[in-house]
């Protein structure tokens, strides 16, 4: 169990900057990480930690995500949010607090490989294939 | 990652959890800055129980994360009122309702102003903004954003229109 992510396709940068790097050992600990079982074990968050290196400052966005169509349409809001990626440095990684995840306690999401959640309905079956 | 926040939240007690993947929320949008989905990404959850002023301060504390090369994102809507929603004119370019308008507009120029604290009292904004914002978890990403932001920093404002009369995709970006 353990954070990162996937979402479909998921896969490793090729190795072609400094940064790319970076990424790709980030993965590489979180591959080599003993993930499967309960909970997260403190000495491994730790060293997972030590991959993250000093960066510039990235910036910090909040995106008004509308409805999940958003995430198979073309529209203007998806091209605005492709523009404002390419003004960012690629990330090592996203820490992503959405509207549709509230609990009573705050919780970082642990699973090595989240699944998407479909948290809604009434929408083409092509959304659900994302 | 998740670790390193764990780490540098220090007010509250934050837990790994891993019964959640990723909502529609953070992959709609993440799916389009990164489409090779080459970057990982993790969830933070939004206590339902804390005021807006705990959120901010949490925010505060995951500054140390920027300048490791991760990309802060706050995912949600500032005008969101569903139940308004007008589907016959859900097509129909920047249409909104006249409170939508009104409370879009007070509020991005409190964000182009970093007037913080009226943007953490939001409840206090006025009917128009009550309107917008009838159930905080929309709102609150926002404020995770706005927490980040240091006092030099830029701040600006993109996909600025409304959908459906009662909904808007105001975006925000710092630094």
């Amino acid at each position: 169990m353990f954070l990162f992510e996937t979402y479909p396709n998921f896969a490793l940068a090729k190795c072609k900057t400094d940064t790319t790097m970076d990424r790709k050992r980030f993965l590489k600990t979180l591959a080599a990480l003993p993930l499967a079982g309960a909970a997260v074990r403190l000495a491994d968050l730790n060293r997972l930690a030590k991959e993250l290196t000093p960066s510039v400052t990235m910036p910090v966005l909040f995106l008004g995500h509308g409805s999940p169509m958003n995430a198979i349409e073309e529209n203007e809001f998806v091209s605005g949010f492709r523009k404002v990626a390419t003004t960012i440095p690629k990330p090592a990684a996203i820490l992503c607090i959405s509207a549709h995840w509230e609990t009573r306690g705050t919780f970082v999401t642990a699973r090595e490989h989240p699944q998407t959640i479909h948290d809604f309905g009434g929408f083409p079956k092509q959304l659900f294939d994302v | 990652m998740a670790g390193e926040t764990q780490k540098l939240i220090t007010s509250v007690k934050v837990q790994p959890d891993s019964s959640w993947g990723l909502d529609h929320g953070a992959w709609s949008v993440i799916k389009h800055l990164h489409p090779k989905a080459d970057v990982p990404v993790i969830q933070m959850s939004i206590d339902y129980s804390k005021d807006p002023q705990y959120h901010y301060d949490l925010g505060k504390q995951l500054a140390a994360l920027r300048r490791k090369g991760v990309l802060i994102i706050g995912s949600g809507n500032i005008v969101h009122n569903l139940g308004l929603v007008d589907w016959k004119n859900i097509r129909t370019d920047n249409f909104a309702f006249d409170w939508a308008l009104e409370a879009r507009q007070k509020v991005n120029k409190l964000i182009l102003n970093s007037d913080h604290k009226q943007l953490i009292n939001f409840k206090s904004l006025g009917k128009e903004v009550q309107k917008a914002i009838p159930s905080p978890e929309h709102y609150l990403p926002l404020v995770y954003a706005l927490a980040l932001k240091t006092e030099k920093e830029n701040i600006s404002l993109f996909n600025d229109k409304a959908v459906g009369g009662s909904l808007s995709m105001t975006s925000v970006k710092v630094g």
